[in-house]
């Protein structure tokens, strides 16, 4: 049998994380979630999601920095990650690709459907 | 508006024509350059020779980003004076070296003067500020022009001749010192031999015999005139004398003076000279009355000749650009302009020559080096070529209108978690995955779902303008399939065209290339022109989009509808923000008025033009030329 795969996201706005957490364990997916940029490197290193999906304002670390952070990890260095964020302005997304960002995500203007075809796609 | 009257005697102070105010803005308002951003370079000394006796060659290492027109000058603020806007503190010099040069040369004389003294002793390596260039505001590219220069007249000159800015120059270089006479008789030869340029360099005083074998009737070439006031006024005699036309002559200084320049510069000569700006100046026929209202006119009013030099400036003037009547004494507005882009006042002065007056925002420096954005106004009011310009100071306007748009981008960011939630929750209840719900629940559900889906269009197309406004949209061209970006947004829209039972018909050529352009942009562009055509043509309507190549720089979308058109007494507003044609707005509620105004600024942005035709009740076509090569706007990013 397949492993299911693992996505941890680390969104700070309880509703979204809440909504994206059911969708995506409605369609099988084993869900990780954190709250803070730190919470979200820990659970990163420690339980090897198959993607990361990571708001880019968060508190205590924000997505930007946990993502550096988690770069400089064996393992984190390869993960898949996907930026969450309504702030599609270009520098903090030009600053999220540069940092191995894989693709981004605006929230309000997806669908969650589309998020879980993506998530898919992506872990193909 | 006003004028200067005159109730009795020769002259006439009433506009050429009727003045057709051509109001231009020159981009958003505040799109323009930001306060703080002055044209100011830190570089270092690469060279600092003395040529001749109290004459030096100052070599500055030339910033990158830093071009010039030959004629442009610079300040050269020293380092002990660099916290220091203070006009004394500084020096203006024209760059004498050529455009491509990585140098930027400047040719100082150094006698009896502080300031020069200092710049004589400035070492290799030492760092010196530049701000500008300025004083981009009277000059042009020449070519076969006649240029007679006397003494340092020769700088502008020089970076003409220097960068082979322009062919065929004929240069007649005076020089009461010997030595430096030599020294560009040198220099200069040098390049004449080249390029096709005549120079003579002469230490003696002009004379008729210089010219004779030069001027004749025939010759129709403009002859240029630069130096101190004495030379410029022998050579002009002389020529004169000779049979010249005065036309043919131009000059960097207000010379030769019209008779009506010279009376207005008379009567306010007293006020230079004493500086006192109350002092009422008196000239028989001018209204003292008339002249009272100039004067204390809230708004900054300066009056200049022909050549753009100030004759008179009032209070307000004085207050909003912090110079004094003395050092506005044989200056022009560039004092405190020349900050705009070259092409500004080159439309300035074509407008003012043919007679029109101009309109238009601009940005100046004033004395103490703060910058201030103003609305001004330029009317030609006298035959022989005397202007009048006035000011309005709107730098509080500009900063309020700019905290207002980062105010909705602010708001704009935090309405978009809420919308999210709404949206990702309603769409989970309408798929069934919380549990089976009744026909009843999912209408409603729809309604919400959708009624949230419009707010978040408009969030984001407030959001859109704010970035717009604010300069951080940014276009970033990558190879795109023009063809295929039309056809995803078609999809998106084959819904609402089914519904009202449109006929569509989709064209492009098959030879449209890859193009460099944002493809964000461009969907953008198509989505909002589309989505308006869908909106406003009634069912059974049609909608066309043609894609074809223009030319070979440039890609034509066409997207033609037969909807209710745009009225024509409302077709210039079509583009602004928030406005919405009567026709609409009674026909539907829906819609933001900021479509076609984020449709328009993109697409200028981008290097393309947006025009339409239309009919009441036939149809619209929207026409966008594409440039094949987009523009990159690279504004600051947030």
């Amino acid at each position: 049998m397949e492993k299911v795969k693992k996505i941890l996201i680390v969104e700070d706005e309880i509703a979204l994380i809440t909504a994206l957490s059911d969708k995506l364990t409605n369609e099988g997916y084993d869900v990780i979630k954190a709250m803070d940029g730190k919470e979200g490197l820990k659970s990163a290193i420690l339980e090897r999601p198959d993607i990361v999906l990571l708001d880019i304002n968060l508190p205590v670390m924000d997505g930007i920095t946990m993502l550096k952070e988690l770069r400089k990890d064996e393992f984190g260095k390869s993960v898949e990650v996907v930026m969450l964020t309504n702030f599609n302005e270009y520098k903090l997304l030009a600053d999220a690709l540069a940092q191995g960002a894989h693709d981004y995500i605006v929230k309000s203007d997806w669908k969650l459907e589309d998020i879980v075809k993506l998530v898919s796609d992506k872990l193909k | 508006m006003i004028w200067l009257l005159a109730s009795k005697g020769t002259i006439s102070f009433m506009p050429i024509k009727q003045p057709k105010y051509s109001v231009k803005q020159v981009g958003l308002l505040s799109n323009l350059p930001e306060i703080s951003r002055e044209p100011r370079f830190r570089v270092k000394v690469n060279k600092n020779s003395q040529v001749i006796q109290n004459a030096i060659i100052l070599s500055l290492e030339c910033p990158s980003g830093f071009t010039f027109i030959p004629g442009q000058y610079i300040w050269l603020v020293l380092p002990e004076c660099s916290k220091d806007y203070g006009v004394i503190d500084r020096g203006a010099y024209s760059i004498s070296s050529g455009v491509n040069n990585p140098t930027l040369d400047l040719f100082i004389r150094t006698t009896n003067n502080k300031f020069t003294s200092k710049v004589k002793k400035l070492k290799i390596g030492e760092e010196v500020d530049i701000i500008g260039p300025m004083g981009s505001a009277f000059l042009a590219p020449i070519s076969g022009v006649i240029m007679i220069s006397g003494g340092t007249g020769i700088s502008p000159f020089l970076s003409i001749i220097r960068s082979h800015m322009a062919e065929k120059l004929h240069l007649i270089a005076y020089n009461s010192n010997k030595e430096e006479s030599i020294y560009y008789d040198k220099e200069l030869q040098k390049i004449s031999d080249t390029y096709d340029y005549q120079v003579i360099c002469k230490t003696a005083e002009p004379q008729p015999s210089d010219f004779r074998q030069i001027i004749s009737k025939k010759d129709k070439r403009p002859i240029f005139i630069s130096g101190p006031q004495g030379f410029v006024d022998t050579v002009t005699n002389i020529l004169l004398d000779l049979g010249v036309k005065s036309k043919r002559m131009r000059y960097e200084k207000n010379y030769p003076q019209t008779e009506e320049s010279k009376l207005i510069k008379d009567m306010f000569a007293t006020v230079f000279h004493n500086n006192k700006p109350n002092t009422t100046p008196t000239l028989p026929g001018v209204s003292d009355f008339f002249l009272q209202i100039v004067r204390q006119s809230s708004n900054y009013v300066i009056i200049t000749d022909h050549n753009g030099y100030i004759l008179f400036a009032n209070q307000s003037c004085i207050n909003m650009t912090g110079y004094t009547l003395a050092e506005m004494q044989g200056q022009s507005p560039r004092l405190w302009g020349g900050l705009m882009p070259y092409i500004y006042y080159q439309e300035a002065w074509r407008s003012l020559k043919k007679g029109n007056a101009i309109k238009r925002v601009v940005i100046n420096r004033r004395r103490d080096g703060s910058l201030y954005t103003a609305i001004a106004t330029t009317t030609p009011i006298l035959r022989k070529g005397i202007y009048m310009s006035s000011e309005e100071n709107i730098t509080t306007l500009r900063e309020v209108d700019k905290t207002k748009t980062e105010f909705i981008s602010i708001a704009s960011h935090q309405l978009r978690t809420p919308l999210s939630v709404v949206n990702w929750y309603a769409e989970m209840l309408l798929s069934g995955d919380i549990g089976k719900i009744s026909d009843q629940q999912i209408k409603y559900l729809r309604e919400i779902y959708l009624s949230n889906q419009r707010m978040t269009e408009l969030v984001n197309s407030l959001l859109d303008v704010s970035r717009l406004e604010l300069g951080t949209f940014v276009i970033k061209p990558e190879t795109t399939n023009i063809v295929k970006v039309a056809q995803n947004v078609v999809d998106e829209q084959k819904i609402k065209i089914d519904e009202k039972h449109l006929k569509f018909s989709f064209q492009f050529e098959e030879s449209i290339p890859t193009i460099q352009s944002d493809p964000k942009f461009l969907r953008i562009v198509m989505q909002n022109l589309l989505s308006n055509a869908v909106k406003y043509t009634p069912v059974n309507g049609k909608i066309n989009i043609t894609i074809s190549l223009f030319d070979k720089n440039n890609v034509l979308l066409k997207v033609s509808d037969t909807g209710l058109g745009i009225p024509k007494d409302q077709r210039d507003k079509i583009f602004t923000k928030f406005f919405r044609a009567d026709n609409v707005r009674s026909t539907s509620t829906e819609g933001t008025g900021l479509g076609l105004y984020i449709v328009k600024s993109v697409v200028e942005n981008s290097g393309g033009k947006i025009w339409f035709t239309s009919k009441k009740n036939k149809g619209t076509v929207f026409n966008v030329l594409i440039p094949v090569k987009s523009l990159t706007k690279k504004k600051d990013v947030k």
